[in-house]
């Protein structure tokens, strides 16, 4: 089950550039690219925000349905933790400098 | 409102660059040059070269990692002294007299320069010690035990055989067998020393045009040494490994030793950036304009970095990031022909 919040993962390193998100990780050199709207979750991604609140962000700045934009905001925090690049909150390792 | 779960899929492409390991730097030579282009290209994998980074030897990558060594006891070693400048980053290679000498001395004659602050890299043949499980026998330099002792290390990194530590007094290169394993820590040592001096290594070829450097980037096979040998005589600065830094806000690109195909020699001097072109192979001559997201995610699979520290992967993705904002950049589609070469804005 997706737990209610995430931290970005503090070993990653990553950049906004023109508006999209560019996620290195350098255990195994791999680049991840986020779309604007994965962006804009990824941003959002604090520790204290739930996936309910960052869907609400979302809903409103994409102009959808809110149901709609909880269900897929669970889903991408789900595939970017299955990544590694999110991890828990419960975890106890926040990031810390954002 | 329409179908907000449609629209919002596109929230889900997430492509992955799989990571490559390795290219050689030289075909003949059966040592694996490490290219070390840390960064994978957009669903493409290299498994071929089948070495990984930091692989063979255990313990080697990361600081503080020659606990192994500290026991042995340290004695001044005869060696010759090279001093060298390149990108500007003045080395002094101390390495045993004999053969390898001459031949490094031969292979960096374009570069040699003497400066009082050169960062010492002392080349170790290497004598053989068993370290660990059976198998896991590597070299043990002697002066890099002394320097364990003296000090913790910055950055190291393994290559099939050979190894490079590297602490803010000096750099060692281990198990060195002949010049290319010797070229190839160099490379990883000039990555990592670029870190710190705003620049990088990359897989591209540098044509110097009317005093500015044109920087033609891309992997093994996608034309570097023919842009090269289709640029006038004296105009190729690299047609393997371009350097580049900025300084004074200014990009340049600085001639390197280190050469693929072409080998027409060394060429020791600077320009300034004029534009980056990402190769690509097409059935007609075209440039394209990129973007700096796009520009971006060109660069980096052609970027020579070793390291695996946050720290230093932040510090890269920042000079990256920087030279997409303030240098030109072009996919540059091409036959592989000379025509390319009459594109406008080329």
């Amino acid at each position: 089950m997706t737990p209610a919040r995430f931290v970005r993962n503090p070993l990653l390193a990553w950049r906004e550039i023109e508006g999209e998100v560019v996620v290195i990780s350098p255990q195994d050199s791999m680049v991840h690219e986020l779309n604007s709207t994965a962006s804009f979750i990824w941003c959002l991604v604090d520790g204290r925000r739930t996936a309910a609140e960052i869907a609400g962000s979302l809903a409103q700045k994409y102009d959808v349905a809110p149901d709609a934009a909880l269900l897929d905001t669970q889903e991408l925090l789900s595939r970017l933790a299955s990544r590694g690049l999110l991890i828990s909150a419960l975890s106890g390792q926040e990031e810390r400098d954002v | 409102m329409g179908q907000p779960n449609r629209r919002l899929a596109a929230v889900w492409v997430l492509p992955i660059h799989q990571t490559f390991a390795l290219t050689l730097f030289r075909a003949r030579s059966r040592y694996v040059a490490a290219s070390l282009s840390a960064w994978g290209k957009r669903g493409a994998s290299n498994p071929g070269f089948g070495v990984s980074r930091g692989g063979g030897l255990p313990g080697l990558t990361g600081p503080g990692s020659l606990a192994a060594t500290q026991s042995l006891c340290s004695r001044a070693l005869p060696s010759e002294a090279i001093g060298i400048s390149i990108g500007q980053i003045p080395l002094t290679i101390h390495v045993p007299p004999g053969k390898l000498a001459g031949k490094i001395g031969q292979r960096y004659a374009a570069f040699f320069a003497s400066a009082k602050n050169a960062l010492p890299v002392f080349i170790e043949c290497g004598e053989r010690l068993s370290c660990g499980e059976a198998g896991d026998s590597f070299s043990i330099s002697r002066h890099a035990a002394t320097e364990a002792l003296a000090g913790g290390w910055n950055f190291s990194y393994a290559l099939e055989g050979g190894a490079l530590w590297l602490s803010s007094s000096g750099a060692h290169f281990q198990g060195v067998r002949h010049e290319f394993a010797a070229d190839s820590l160099l490379r990883i040592l000039l990555s990592q020393l670029l870190l710190e001096r705003d620049g990088f290594l990359l897989h591209a070829a540098t044509i110097v045009r009317k005093g500015q450097a044109c920087i033609f980037a891309g992997p093994s096979g996608t034309g570097k040494s023919t842009v090269a040998r289709f640029s006038p005589p004296g105009s190729v600065l690299t047609d393997e490994i371009s350097l580049l830094r900025c300084s004074e806000k200014l990009w340049q690109a600085y001639g390197t030793p280190f050469w693929g195909e072409f080998q027409v020699g060394s060429v020791n001097r600077a320009a300034p950036v004029q534009g980056i072109y990402a190769l690509r192979q097409a059935p007609e001559d075209r440039l394209e304009c990129l973007g700096q997201r796009e520009a971006l995610l060109a660069l980096l699979p052609n970027v020579l970095f070793f390291s695996r520290e946050k720290q230093a992967t932040e510090r890269m993705l920042r000079i990256l990031v920087r030279i997409v904002q303030e240098v030109p950049f072009y996919r540059l589609h091409f036959r592989r022909q000379a025509t390319f070469s009459e594109m406008p804005g080329l």
